[in-house]
Order: C-alpha cells, then structure tokens, then sequence
C-alpha cells in the first residue's frame, strides 16, 4: 500500500476542488429546501398577471416583468447573505471544515469553492424564475395582443396601421433579451453582496453578526451616489463625518449601480456593452472582496 | 524518505484570551518524532494540549514558536497534508451525502482521478464494513458507522500518517473493536498513526510508543513496553495447580529474606472482554439459530 | 490586527481606483435613462423610511404597484386626497411610465371633480371651486408628466382634451394640439384640432382660417365634415370673398351624413351607443 509514492507536486490552484467544494455547495444548499421559493414565486407570477386595475394591456405586461424582477431581486439579496453567513460557520460547528482543511485544500480554494457554490444556487434559481416569467409572459402577450386585435378590427375606425402599431407596442413588453440582461443584473448585484457577506463571516463571531453586518453595508451602498456627491460637494460638517464618509464610499460597493432591473421592467432597453461593463465592475468586486476574505481568513485558526 | 512522518520541534503555542493581556499557554517546548509505521500514542487529561498539538500539525493552528513537519514539509505548507489523513473528535460529515459520495468528496479534494476514486472508495468501504449503509444519507447513520466513515475518508489518499483523535469516543466496545482493528492493519501497512485517546487500555494494546502530557507539557515518552512495565515485581498466572503447591510457593517465598508477595488470587478478565466474549457467543448462537 | 489593517488599506487603495471608472459608469446609465436619480427629500419624507429604503434598493416597480393597488382602494371609498398622494409617490417613483401620470390625472380631472360636484353636503360655490382645483390637479399631473416624458404625445392630447371639455379654454388647447401634433407617435386627429381649437379661441380667427384652408388644401385626406364645417364658418365670420372659398359639400354628401347623423352614426359608420 505504502509503495514508491511519487514525488508529487500538486498545483496550487486546483480548480477541480474548487468545482467538487462547488457542487458540495450547491447540494447542500438545494437540500436546505431552498427551491421551495421558487413556488412561491410562481404563485406570486401568476397573481401577477391575473391583477387587473383598469390596466391598458401594456401596463398588464408590465406588472408581471415588475413583480417577477422583483421577486427575483428580493430571492436573491435574502439568499446571498443568509446562505453564505451561515455556511462557513456551519462546517467549523460541524467539524467538517478540519476534515477539508486537512486535505490538500488551500484555503483561498475553500473560501472561492463555497462562495461558487451559493453563486450557483443563485443562478440556478434565476434561470428557472427566468424560464418560467417568460413562459407566462409570453402567453399574456399572445393572449393581449389578440383580444386586442379581434376588439379593434371589429372597429372600423382603426386602420391596419393602427392595429399594427398597437400590436407592436404591446410586444414591445413581451419577453426579450433585455429581460435577460435585467436578471443578469440581479444576479451580479447578489454576486458582490455575497461576496461582501463572506468577508465579513471570515471574522464575524457568529451568523447572525453576518447578516447583520452585510445588511448595513447592504444599505449604505445604495447610498453610495448621495455620498460621493457630498464627497465631491460638501465641505462643511464635522470633521469626522466627513472622513468616515470618504471611507465609507471607498470601502462599500455601490449596489445602487446594479439597479438597472426597474427601468427594464418598464420597457427601457440595454445595450450589450452596458452589460459587459456591469459584469466586469462586478467581477473587480467579487475579486477584491475574495481577496480580502482570504487574508483575514488564512490566518484564521480552529 | 529519510524525514521522519512527524517532527515537532520545540512547538509552543500561546492563545490570547481576551484583548486584554490574558494569555493561556496550551503547548510549551514540545518536541517528539514519529517514525514511518510507528504507532504513537498521546495521552493526558482534558486540556492538556493534545488536540492543539494535533491542530498545529495539521495546519489548522499556527505555532507560537517552533516548527512541526510532515515527511519534512513543514506543516504551513498545505503541500504537507498530501501524506497525512485526520479523523477529529466527533466528526460530523455533510449530511446531505451518503457514505460513498462522502469518500467521492474527500477523494476529489485529494486530486484523486475518477476511475480510481471509484475503486478505492469501494475497496474502503468494505475495510471499514459499510458496503451495506454506503449509499445511505450520513444522516441515518449510528456514531460508530460515522467514525468509520470518518477513518475511511481520512485515508482515502493513501496517506503515510494518519492522526486520529478520541476514534473511539461514544463508540460502543465492538465498534470500538473494529476501529483498533482498522488502526492495527495501518500498522501492517506501515502507516504512520498517531492516536489521542482516553481509553488507556486501546492506546496500550495498540500503541508502540507513548507520550503523557499535561498543562502542554511533555511528562514522559518512550516506548510503551518500557513504560509501562513495573521492573521489580513479576507475575506467574498458573492453570489447574494441584492443592498445596500455593502454599509451597508462598512459605518459600516468606522464607526469603528480599522476597515479598504482594497478592495472590483468581484473575479477573476485563470488562470489556467479558462483554465482547458474550455479544460474541450471543451473536454465534442467533447465527446457529436463524 | 496588523490582517485588519492591510484589509482596509487594500479596500481604500482598491477604492480610489475604482471610483472613477465606477462614477462615470453610473453616470453613464442614468443618461440612458437605465438609473433613476435617488429620491428627493420630500418623496422620502412620504413615503417612510422603509419604503424609501425598498425603493432605493431596486424595487421602485414593487413599491409602484403596491401604490396602485392601495390607490385603487382609495378611489373605490372615493378618498381623493390619498389617490392624489399615492399617484403622486407613483410618478416619484416611475417618472418614465407616462401611464401613471395619465391615470394619477385622470383621477383628479375626471373623478374627483365629478364627484365633488355629486357632493350635495358642499355648498355649490364651494363645490364648484373644488372641482375647478381638482381640474387643475389632473393638469398639473399631466404637464409634470409631458416635463418628465418630452417625447411622448400621449400626455399632450390627454391634456388637449382636459382644456378643451373642462377648461373650455380653446386657445390654450390649440397650442397644446398644436404640440401633441410634432410628436412622432400622435395620432393623426391632433394636426385638424389645432384648427378647431384656434377656430374657437377669441382673435385667432384669421389664424385659424389659414391653418385650416392650408390642411384642406392638402387634398382628400384632411377634407372631412368637420375641417369643412369649421372652414365654412371661419368664411362666413371673416367675410372671405366667393372666389376664395371652399366649394359646397354635394347635397347628397349633406343628406346622407344628416341621415348618419339622426341613426346616431359617426362619419365612417361607427355606431353610437
């Protein structure tokens, strides 16, 4: 058993172990129950669309995409800072963190395999609310679009053109592309703010202090533009505000950046570039705050 | 291969309480060595600083002052923990997988490739008999099938040393019995082992060297037979004596001036002998039976 | 402590890096209309500070239609002053969806004045003051709603219509025809009403003669009942030579539109229920 054993040098970044502490990740969350959120989602879709307040039939279509992004948003933020503030310290409770820190696991691996895990979930999650708003939308728009039609063309008074202006209006907040990109924003929103909920766990006393915490920083990061103008703005005010100011907008993300699912809900639309540089801010965050979590935690002792 | 499976060099470690200037030292001036297929045992009271010595070589704790290896790697080096598999005390496993997806697990963060993983995972599933519960959630499985699954995950690299810590906590005497087992054909493999235990009575039938600490001090070490024999005194354990033979022994020994007896009787058998030797036979005659 | 240290240090240093690019990246999608501006004082000072923190988190749609409903309750119990708060903080909140200031304006122009003239308990000095500053409510929802939306020409034509049947200021409702008619998606009426409101407003006459006879000069297109009517009658109060006017419609024209007229049917043969 003992035999020649080969000089072996391994890597030292692997990412097979960061996948299989991933995918551990990832069951482990999904056999927490997590998915049951999603029927609550589909109910509340399907409340959606059957809310009806003397609506025109684009503001019909608009109250599903405005619910369901929504919806989406408010699953992910509670997702991302509860599931990553209590993973970590769940292992140490457990003891499974000395079994997988025993291993031949650098520790920045562990941290970026959990954080991955939850980002899957997340995604996970996304794509199928994604999938099924769609898939309701997409009816509502048919259905709109020819009741709308049958009405009008028993109406003389309107013109071909007319109906197929009308027709194009309401299709314009059908699903598309930008919806897609509306929950890209979502999750790269959730992304950082599961990132920032690792950092503060690789120190934090308990979970609770986690959520807590990450809640805060949470908040004061949609304030983030109100600052920097009194940054750029202010002078006056106590010397000591003004300072923790400054470091608040140098050190917090600005979550309220990401906040782009709203106006695309109500028919704005994106360009791919937009994207792409929102997924890059995003990325320079994760990556900042991934290294920051890993310095406080590979000194950290259990 | 020269480096011995462990060196501990010195090893003092110190935790802050509070932020205030409270320290509490839990090691202090350590230094041991276990060779390649030694068994070494490590004992002392709670507290002692057992299981911040095992930590520190692990990695899992930084040293104070001093250095411990592994093969000659030191232990900051996650390089290190490639030759070495580790059973903490009470080990809780992700619930969520079964046994064999436990040893998947492990497997993989050990770098070990598909196909062979599969075949080892069987191999070790059989060693530490769960081929049965291999496929049920950790969650339905009793403390000993859970510290057996925790020995199979701490070798499932095939490591030179393996540290074991309490492996036998909670577990009941023929769990108990197959975990000694498991350790004693490490030792057949010329596994390296290191066991923390209070069970003094496992760490003497299985140990080749021990080390006593208390207050993260190092009381006495070295090997186990030397330790524990009593070198003035011997022991005749007789079958079936004739009657006054006893009193012949013992009116030659009074007659000796030096010689002294110092109890004589019928032995006694262990506890837990007693109890294997009957769950044993119990269990022969449900066999016959059935 | 020394780890804390280099943490914040590398989060400061990683900041000032990153402010700028960040900074012009949100200014950039606020120009694209993709963020909104936060919130103003008073918007937050209504809404309580946990719906502000809501709105501001990237739910301003939730919180919308949450308003909605709520506003619809209160226009069910005929509560004006809440359906006015409450389509206030809507269009705070979306001041792109150019539906809410409609809808918030039609609330005020259209029902609330018509109830408040219901309202037997007011005096009808008193009733008829308020249903003149309901009137003004809806336009001033409406004119906040074209400064918030210049693109659009549906909030002009709702205004049009609010000046023109409740205000009966004519002259007022020509120019903002006249407005609607320069937007890409106005309907196609808007271009004639210009016409008949200034054909209405008081010194606008000759204006109107020469907008309207420019239209009918346009062919078939812009030639319907009322463009003639109004013309012959611009003709006839500005004394417009024989030569110069518009010919007669044909007696059968007249007589099959006059028996149009009595069945209750629109030119075109719409019905009228």
């Amino acid at each position: 058993m003992s035999a020649a054993i080969p000089e072996y040098r391994p890597p030292l970044f692997s990412a097979q172990r960061v996948w299989t502490l991933a995918t551990s990740t990832f069951t482990q969350l999904v056999r927490m129950k997590t998915f049951y959120f999603l029927a609550v989602f589909a109910v509340l879709v399907i409340a959606a669309s059957n809310l009806n307040l003397l609506y025109t039939p684009v503001q019909q279509l608009k109250v599903i995409r405005e619910t369901s992004l929504g919806a989406m948003s408010i699953f992910s933020w509670l997702f991302a800072i509860s599931a990553t503030a209590v993973l970590i310290p769940r292992d140490l409770e457990d003891r499974t963190l000395y079994t997988i820190l025993s291993k031949p696991v650098p520790r920045l691996e562990y941290l970026v395999g959990k954080l991955l895990g939850v980002l899957l979930v997340i995604g996970v999650a996304l794509a199928l609310m994604y999938a099924f708003f769609s898939l309701i939308l997409f009816f509502q728009e048919y259905s709109i679009i020819s009741s709308e039609m049958s009405r009008m063309s028993q109406n003389p008074r309107y013109s071909l053109e007319d109906r197929a202006t009308e027709a194009a209006l309401i299709s314009a907040y059908g699903p598309d592309l930008n919806l897609l990109y509306g929950v890209l924003a979502v999750f790269l929103k959730s992304a950082v703010l599961a990132t920032v909920a690792m950092l503060i766990s690789t120190f934090a006393s308990s979970s609770l202090f986690t959520i807590i915490i990450t809640t805060v920083i949470f908040l004061i990061g949609h304030f983030h533009k109100m600052a920097a103008d009194f940054w750029v703005a202010e002078q006056q005010g106590a010397l000591i505000t003004r300072i923790l100011g400054k470091v608040l907008v140098l050190v917090i993300p600005d979550f309220q950046i990401f906040n782009i699912s709203d106006s695309i809900s109500g028919g704005q639309s994106v360009a791919f570039l937009v994207i792409a540089q929102m997924s890059a801010l995003a990325l320079m965050y994760v990556i900042i705050f991934t290294i920051a979590s890993w310095f406080l935690f590979s000194d950290k002792e259990f | 291969m020269s480096s011995p499976a462990v060196e501990v060099d010195n090893l003092t470690k110190i935790f802050r309480l509070s932020l205030r200037r409270d320290y509490l030292v839990a090691v202090q001036n350590l230094s041991f060595t276990v060779g390649e297929g030694e068994i070494y045992g490590l004992i002392g009271p709670n507290g002692s600083g057992k299981s911040t010595t095992m930590k520190v070589i692990l990695g899992l704790m930084k040293p104070t002052r001093g250095t411990t290896s592994i093969f000659g790697l030191d232990s900051r080096d996650v390089r290190s923990r490639h030759r070495v598999g580790f059973l903490p005390e009470n080990p809780y496993f992700y619930k969520h997988l079964s046994g064999r997806e436990t040893l998947y697990f492990y497997g993989k963060l050990c770098g070990l490739k598909k196909r062979d993983l599969k075949a080892r995972s069987a191999e070790l599933l059989a060693l530490v008999d769960l081929e049965d519960a291999a496929d049920r959630r950790l969650s339905g499985y009793s403390k000993g099938m859970l510290q057996r699954i925790g020995l199979a995950q701490a070798i499932i690299q095939r490591p030179q040393l393996v540290i074991l810590d309490e492996p036998t906590a909670g577990v009941d005497p023929s769990g108990s019995r197959k975990i000694r087992d498991l350790i004693l054909k490490l030792k057949e493999d010329r596994v390296a082992v290191i066991l923390c235990s209070h069970l003094l009575e496992q760490v003497q039938e299985v140990c080749d060297r021990v080390a006593i600490m208390q207050e993260g001090k190092m009381l006495k070490e070295g090997a186990l037979d030397e330790l524990i024999a009593v070198e003035d005194e011997v022991e005749l354990v007789m079958k079936n004596l004739p009657p006054g033979l006893q009193s012949q022994i013992e009116n030659l020994v009074r007659d000796d001036p030096d010689a002294q007896l110092v109890r004589s009787g019928h032995p006694r058998t262990t506890l837990e002998r007693l109890f294997l030797s009957e769950t044993e036979k119990g269990q022969q005659g449900e066999g016959k039976a059935s | 402590m020394k780890k804390y240290f280099m943490v914040i240090a590398l989060l400061l240093i990683t900041g000032l890096l990153r402010l700028p690019w960040e900074r012009q990246f949100a200014n950039q999608l606020t120009s694209a209309g993709l963020l909104l501006a936060p919130p103003g004082e008073t918007l937050r000072e209504q809404l309580g500070q946990s719906a502000t923190l809501a709105a501001l988190g990237g739910l301003r749609s939730l919180v919308s239609i949450y308003m909605t409903l709520h506003a619809h309750e209160s226009w069910q119990m005929t509560d004006w002053e809440t359906v006015e708060r409450d389509y206030r903080m809507i269009t705070t909140l979306q001041p792109r969806d150019i539906d809410n200031w409609i809808k918030g304006g039609w609330h005020m122009w259209a029902n609330a004045s018509a109830n408040i003239e219901m309202n037997e308990s007011l005096p009808k000095g008193l009733r008829e003051k308020m249903r003149q500053e309901y009137i003004d409510k809806g336009i001033d929802f409406l004119q906040q709603g074209i400064r918030n939306n210049p693109d659009t020409a549906k909030p002009w034509v709702e205004l049009g219509f609010v000046l023109r049947e409740k205000k009966q200021d004519y002259c007022a409702a020509a120019e903002v025809y006249r407005q609607a008619s320069q937007r890409p998606d106005a309907p196609g009426y808007t271009i004639r009403f210009v016409g008949y409101m200034l054909a209405r407003c008081p010194g606008k006459e000759n204006e109107a003669y020469d907008y309207l006879r420019k239209l009918y000069d346009q062919g078939e297109k812009h030639r319907l009942p009322s463009v003639i009517a109004s013309l012959k009658d611009l003709e006839k109060k500005l004394d417009i030579p024989l030569i110069q006017k518009i010919p007669d419609i044909h007696p059968e024209t007249l007589r099959q539109q006059r028996a149009e007229r009595q069945a209750n049917k629109l030119p075109g043969g719409i019905q009228i229920k």
